[in-house]
């Protein structure tokens, strides 16, 4: 009897570990991979659109790498972290990756290109996706980050304020010297600003040059465009970089004319305006294609994506302190979406 | 209950008498109603030698003395009598008899011994009152636990107790202060409260004040109560990874311990391994090694390997205190120890420094890649510990280990046991699981609750081991530990950490080796005042989330906290050491000087591996 009871619980025992492998092993696994981490807001909401897009999906094996080179953009840590994530894939084979941003793509998933059992999603790629190797590549696709410019444009032209000059509105973009600014700068040079003027723009390696390049451009413009400045560092000898929240903290104190940028996190770091592309918007669009591959969909079948939302974030109160008005709806718009911050 | 005791001369008596008082005041209400008095007439026996045993008496009022047979008539001692009825006789040892008149309280048999059937204190009292009548009213260790330890012990108390009134002070005071500053620093309102009760709980485990778990449970508390941050964050810890393993393997090493798998295990090693001297000590390391994985406690690991050692000495005939006696104290204590970082589940606070990582990082660093990361380390310590001891120990006499004797141990263990059996599969189990896990896709954690799973469904754990033998308070802290790390980060408050320690971050990532000389320098130290545990618990809390933010590995920086943790220069320092004295009758087998300077050189050695190291860390890419 003892012996019967035995083989029973044992069978059982073995019954419920097969069950447990054969799910798991058959379970779609989705890596959800990032260039930077979650202290950085972008990739937060990135994370929220991601599980917008899966919260039905709970039989999907979900996991988030995050290689931190925002914080650390030397290139032998990138490199580190990017080995690190290709073992980490090695090591639990996820069906999909969607990897955002560059570094994730240039350091991780261009060397999965054309894997036969691993599919790449990109999002948050401000430049082409050719240095990666996606064009014609049959397991990959994505959606492309673009700033909304025409939107920027509109912003701009109806922004009522207090303005010396007259002439045509001019426009200059600051930012510092990493590829995702080059990139967006690219596209900036090439969009048609007219009616307004586009001036060249500043690139600033170290917080003296930020310094400088702002008040330079105090007299020649009416805005100040910002892409990102989270890579600037302290000085020309140091690695150490300075705290967001104090480059926009010193930008605002420092120039006569508004600064507007182009991701929300300008707006959390201080900034009073930002017309931004939506982060939600790049999460949730990957994290779908990712589901239509799990689902059986080539990736040569889904076409490459780009931009089509974007997202207003502000701080009216102090844009009127500073005398400067918006039509209602924008302010509509950035209260509706939690967006308007004290 | 004093009040009670005015009132009521029977509760008075039980309270007044120094061995019944120590029972709890539940019990002895439950013993009331059946008590009840008796009158004794002047010069009247209560009951002769050889009667039997019916009751406990108390006198309440008059006198009663004792005869021994052949002994000198005392007095009762403490006023009580009848003790034979608190014990297995039936009868009598003694008579007793008053000479002016008693009136005493009869406390009968039957009631008395389920009383006293839950009180083992008094119990083992009432037995020593006893033994005490039938020697003539002294034993020998009363003299010495007098005269002797009497001092001691309350100067001990004295110090102790001092330092607990600073404790409580600075636990009140630090709170307050952080209050205070918190605007100073630009913090938050809820910030700021989070970081008080954070400062309060680390000056808590600093002063030792209460058992480790329980500053946890208050910080858990009162961050709760005040919903400084969201429930989910702060009890993150209770669904941690960390946490279930620690829980399963918690579970498997009760088995392993418990079966006698481990004990057998230690004979066969002792019997198979050749005998010379050399053998004898590496049989003792390497079971010492062998444990290290499978029981994660390294007391522990001191209690199960002691006995051997005492064994080993009388097998070898080994004179106490001589060289050879040392060698083997050195590497009995040095098995239990050595390898404690090297492994994830061989120590607990290790799973600490684990729940600390991210959740990518915890992947990269399950049991097996942990093992990997740190085998470098490991081998720079069996290494330099393998040269330091043979020079340390040169040229020591002969001696031989009477094998017959370890095959008749091993013969009397029988055959393999169920549970051993269990136990066996178990570890081969999980060995085998963590190793293939890109295969079948459950994570170690699982694996692990899928065994000790196993081992409850067949019993081989059973309900009551599981409830007493794992480790709860400990999980609890490390719960806690794992939710405070949580909220921290929630609030921001380890990047802000980061933001004020620029220069720290520099170090860690520009020169490696001078950091770790600052924190062997920090922990040297912070360990002169606070144990193993609390230290490596506080400085995995503070320098990991810094590592992290300045890009440098957080499990480097973790694990070297855990090896340099475990240094310690005096006994004081070290719980695991005062158990080994104290398994060796206060290092009456070994000369304990020789063995501290060894140790002292030994934590030379730990910091020359940790350097050794990190060439190998450079070489995985984590440095």
């Amino acid at each position: 009897m003892n012996r019967l009871r035995l083989i029973l619980i044992s069978l059982f025992l073995a019954g419920s570990v097969l069950v447990i492998v054969a799910y798991n092993l058959h379970k779609p696994r989705v890596l959800v991979l990032h260039s930077y981490d979650l202290t950085y807001p972008w990739t937060r909401e990135v994370d929220v659109g991601v599980r917008r897009a899966l919260e039905d999906r709970s039989h999907f094996a979900v996991r988030w790498f995050y290689m931190d080179t925002k914080r650390h953009p030397w290139k032998e840590f990138r490199q580190k972290m990017g080995l690190s994530a290709r073992q980490s894939i090695d090591r639990w084979k996820p069906d999909v990756i969607i990897a955002v941003d560059d570094d994730a793509q240039e350091f991780v998933t261009r060397h999965y290109v054309n894997h036969p059992d691993i599919r790449v999603v990109f999002a948050g790629v401000n430049g082409g996706v050719e240095p990666y190797g996606y064009v014609g590549a049959g397991n990959v696709t994505g959606i492309l980050e673009r700033k909304d410019l025409p939107a920027l444009k509109q912003a701009l032209l109806a922004l009522q304020w207090q303005r010396p000059a007259t002439g045509p509105l001019r426009v200059v973009h600051i930012g510092d010297t990493s590829s995702s600014v080059e990139h967006d700068d690219h596209h900036m040079r090439e969009f048609d600003w007219r009616p307004l003027v586009s001036l060249p723009s500043r690139k600033s390696g170290t917080f003296d040059d930020w310094k400088k390049a702002v008040l330079e451009v105090q007299d020649k413009t009416d805005f100040i465009i910002t892409t990102n400045y989270r890579k600037i560092r302290r000085g020309a000898a140091s690695n150490a970089l300075v705290p967001p929240a104090e480059v926009v903290a010193w930008t605002l104190a420092n120039s006569r004319v508004p600064v507007v940028g182009t991701n929300g996190f300008f707006v959390e770091d201080g900034g009073e305006l930002a017309i931004g592309t939506s982060p939600f918007e790049q999460g949730e669009v990957a994290a779908r294609m990712a589901i239509k591959l799990i689902e059986g969909q080539a990736a040569r079948d889904i076409p490459h994506a780009s931009t089509r939302q974007f997202v207003v974030y502000m701080r009216s109160a102090r844009l009127h302190r500073r005398g400067m008005e918006l039509p209602p709806l924008y302010e509509a718009f950035a209260r509706a979406t939690n967006n308007d911050l004290p | 209950m004093n009040l009670l005791a005015a009132k009521d001369p029977w509760v008075a008596r039980l309270l007044a008498d120094p061995i019944l008082a120590l029972a709890s005041y539940t019990e002895l209400a439950r013993l009331l109603p059946y008590l009840e008095e008796r009158q004794l007439a002047p010069g009247e026996a209560l009951y002769r030698a050889g009667d039997r045993a019916q009751a406990l008496y108390l006198i309440l009022a008059g006198d009663l003395s004792l005869t021994p047979p052949g002994g000198a008539t005392q007095a009762a001692p403490d006023g009580r009598a009848g003790e034979e009825a608190c014990s297995e006789f039936d009868t009598h040892l003694t008579s007793a008899r008053s000479v002016n008149g008693a009136t005493l309280l009869v406390l009968p048999r039957a009631p008395l011994l389920s009383f006293l059937s839950a009180q083992p204190l008094p119990r083992a009292n009432l037995m020593q009152s006893l033994t005490r009548i039938l020697a003539g009213g002294h034993l020998a260790s009363d003299a010495a636990s007098n005269a002797g330890s009497g001092m001691a012990a309350a100067k001990k108390r004295k110090a102790a107790s001092i330092g607990i009134v600073i404790g409580w002070l600075a636990t009140l005071l630090a709170p307050a202060l952080v209050l205070i500053m918190a605007p100073q620093w630009n913090l938050a309102p809820h910030a700021g409260h989070f970081l008080a009760i954070f400062s309060a709980t680390i000056v808590m485990w600093v002063f030792n004040l209460v058992d480790e778990y329980i500053p946890g449970v208050f910080a858990v508390l009162t961050t709760l109560a005040m919903g400084l941050v969201p429930i989910p964050v702060m009890l993150s810890g209770l669904a941690s990874d960390g946490f279930l393993l620690a829980m399963s393997v918690l579970g498997l090493a009760t088995v392993i311990v418990a079966s006698g798998l481990s004990y057998r295990l230690l004979l066969l090693l002792l019997l198979k391994l050749p005998n010379t001297p050399f053998w004898h000590n590496s049989g003792l390391l390497f079971t010492g090694f062998l444990l290290t994985p499978l029981v994660p406690s390294i007391n522990g690991r001191v209690a199960l390997l002691t006995p051997f050692y005492r064994d080993m000495l009388e097998t070898l005939r080994l004179e106490f205190k001589s060289p050879s006696a040392n060698r083997l104290a050195v590497s009995t204590f040095v098995g239990a120890g050595l390898l404690s970082a090297v492994f994830l589940s061989s120590k607990s606070v290790n799973f600490v420094v684990f729940g600390l990582l991210s959740d990518q990082a915890q992947d990269q660093f399950q049991w097996l890649e942990w093992l990997k990361a740190s085998s470098g380390a490991a081998a720079a310590l069996l290494l330099t510990y393998f040269i330091a001891s043979g020079v340390y120990f040169r040229k020591l006499p002969k001696a031989a280990l009477s094998k017959p004797q370890v095959a008749a141990q091993l013969s009397l263990l029988g055959r393999m046991k169920d549970r051993e059996w269990a136990a066996v599969g178990g570890v081969v189990l999980f060995m085998m699981g963590v190793a293939t896990t890109s295969l079948h896709a459950i994570q170690p954690p699982w694996l692990a609750l899928a065994i000790l799973y196993g081992l409850l469904l067949f019993g081989s754990l059973t309900k009551a081991e599981f409830r007493e033998k794992i480790d709860w308070p400990f999980l609890l802290y490390l719960a806690g530990i794992v939710g405070l790390t949580a909220a921290l980060n929630h609030l921001g408050l380890t990047r802000l950490l980061a933001d004020r320690l620029p220069a720290l971050g520099e170090i860690m990532r520009g020169s490696f080796p001078l950091f770790v000389l600052l924190l062997a320098t920090v922990i040297f130290v912070v360990r002169l005042a606070v144990p193993i545990s609390a230290t490596i618990v506080i400085l995995a809390t503070l320098f990991m989330p810094v590592a992290e933010a300045h890009g440098v590995n957080p499990w480097v920086v973790g694990f070297v906290i855990l090896v340099l943790g475990e240094m310690w220069f005096f006994p004081y320092q070290c719980s695991y050491y005062l158990q080994f004295q104290q398994l060796t009758r206060n290092c009456e087998f070994y000369d304990e000087k020789s063995f501290l300077r060894f140790n002292w050189l030994s934590n030379g050695l730990k910091l020359a591996s940790v350097y050794a190291s990190i060439p190998w860390w450079k070489a995985m890419g984590f440095l």
